[in-house]
């Protein structure tokens, strides 16, 4: 006898809540609602699950949150103090979405409207080619309850010097903010988008992210997000990008927030000559648990990527990194890094590493590694010799450690922030 | 800051020699053998596998998955693969009472 399966439902992300997402726009609508067929299909994630053995779906506490309404315009939106530096501004709260300022070289604005404008953009791309493997549970719910979307799409040859700020905030106990992001660069066109993600301190409440990257060719494009969200918080990411030929992709996420964030981030070098530099930087103490998945996947023959990841736990702080460089049948000439290093700075902190390749062609030069660590003694005394207290000389030696990614961020105020962060979580050792 | 909480009885011993709490962030694995109570961190210090459907012979519990032994008195290693502890908690009973002390 063959029966109907149950549906694969987490916590309060069920059909009755997926209803009142729907009748925004039949292009969106039905976006989502093939992404909650996904949803419901793919079997809830396990702690047996490979992917969630050291993270185990119960601390993502996904039962505790209700999604936010889908959100309108915010008529009052908070002014980012980085909004200055950027061409267009994109603020998303729990009262809503504000474009405060944008380019007429761009095209930017909500998912809705961008349906209604331009569909056959929203309906080539979402839930597009991006993703270069089976449809993932977190990702397709994300894709079906998201609660704010936002287009950016960017004309050929078009050069935006000062690039895109987003930034979310969210403070309500227990709410789930989903934004869904979709970033298409037309041929040539070159730009930067800066996202910042902020929540109330000591509340419980969830960024679940789900972004798609397109670039045509010779496209460039340098993201970065700093996540500094409550220690109460949970994050999750998911993001994805397709290349084309010349076109290059500059990543940076910057994970210092959360109580657990659980990221996945990959790429498809999807025509000969395209470019991915994927990387992200990462501290947990306290507790925090960051999980990080990323796959570099070689499609096309003579295509480049790297992937830098750099971590520091203290504090009972435990990060685990787990990437994939594969390479499809017939990619020959591929040149792909996959570097992961770790720096644990106390006796409790903990850092897991499992790089890993998955090769169907010859004549390629693909390489891995990881390392662990932890702060020089002989570099410390060094310092210390020259009058820097040994406090200082930690701080200095850390920074050091992550200055390789700082060239990876296009935005001066991100880099100082970055640095902020890093020089409080050290003295929260300190004291 | 440590602090003492109630996790569980002395009733809920009766059946199984074992249980899993959750407190302050910390994932748990109060152990009975014979009349004394332990407590530690559930996770391996080797492999990250969790620990509560480790074998327990006397005071060692084995890991089981790579078969790492830890004492459950004071989450010493006390054979590879693990090459250090597993995070230990004192106990205490109170009547019928067991709690756990736990760093905040």
């Amino acid at each position: 006898m063959i029966t109907a399966t149950e549906p694969h439902i987490i916590g309060n992300f069920t059909p009755e809540c997926f209803e009142g997402f729907l009748g925004g726009n039949d292009v969106t609508d039905a976006k989502r609602r093939e992404a909650f067929e996904s949803y419901t299909t793919i079997p809830n994630p396990v702690a047996t699950d490979e992917e969630y053995r050291r993270t185990p779906p119960r601390l993502l506490k996904l039962d505790s949150f209700s999604p936010l309404p889908k959100l309108g315009i915010d008529p009052n939106p908070p002014v980012h103090p980085w909004a200055d530096d950027f061409d267009a501004v994109v603020s998303v709260t729990e009262n809503g979405i504000a474009i405060q300022k944008t380019s007429d070289k761009i095209l930017l604005m909500t998912m809705d409207d961008a349906s209604a404008a331009h569909p056959e953009c929203i309906q080539k791309y979402v839930r597009g080619e991006a993703m270069p493997v089976k449809p993932r549970k977190l990702q397709a719910l994300v894709d079906s309850f998201w609660n704010v979307g936002l287009t950016l799409k960017i004309d050929k040859n078009i050069v935006l010097e000062k690039g895109v700020l987003i930034h979310y905030h969210v403070g309500t106990e227990g709410a789930a903010l989903l934004p869904r992001l979709l970033v298409v660069g037309g041929e040539h066109a070159e730009f930067s988008i800066v996202e910042h993600m902020t929540s109330t301190a000591d509340t419980l409440h969830a960024v679940m992210q789900s972004r798609e990257y397109y670039l045509m060719p010779g496209a460039k494009v340098k993201q970065v997000s700093v996540q500094e969200l409550s220690q109460k918080a949970i994050s999750v990411s998911e993001e994805w990008a397709r290349i084309q030929a010349g076109a290059t992709v500059t990543t940076c996420s910057l994970t210092l927030g959360s109580k657990v964030s659980k990221i996945a981030a990959g790429c498809d070098t999807a025509e000969p000559g395209a470019e991915a530099y994927f990387g992200g930087l990462y501290f947990a103490n306290k507790k925090q648990q960051f999980d990080l998945m990323t796959l570099q996947m070689h499609s096309s023959p003579n295509t480049y990527s790297n992937m830098l990841y750099k971590g520091a736990t203290q504090s009972k702080g435990y990060s685990v990194y787990q990437g994939i460089i594969q390479a499809a049948r017939g990619a020959i000439g591929v040149d792909a890094y996959q570097t992961n290093n770790n720096l644990i700075l106390d006796h409790t902190g903990r850092a897991d590493s499992l790089p890993g390749l998955i090769i169907d062609a010859d004549e390629l030069a693909c390489s891995h590694g990881a390392t662990m660590g932890t702060l020089d003694a002989d570099q410390i005394y060094y310092l210390r010799a020259r009058g820097i207290q040994e406090a200082d000389a930690r701080r200095l030696l850390v920074m050091g450690f992550f200055g390789e990614l700082v060239e990876r961020i296009p935005s001066e105020a991100a880099r100082e922030r970055m640095f902020e962060l890093i020089g409080e979580k050290l003295k929260e050792t300190d004291t | 800051m440590s602090n003492w909480h109630e996790v569980a009885s002395v009733a809920d011993f009766k059946k199984d020699d074992r249980k899993y709490i959750e407190v302050a962030d910390e994932e748990i694995g109060i152990f009975k053998v014979g009349q004394e109570y332990h407590a530690i961190s559930i996770w391996c210090s080797h492999a990250r596998v969790s620990l509560m459907n480790g074998f327990v012979d006397e005071h060692c519990i084995q890991c089981p998955a790579h078969g790492a032994e830890f004492d459950l008195r004071d989450g010493s290693h006390m054979s590879a693969p693990a090459v250090r502890p597993v995070e230990s908690f004192p106990v205490k009973v109170e009547g019928d009472k067991i709690f756990v002390q736990v760093e905040e």
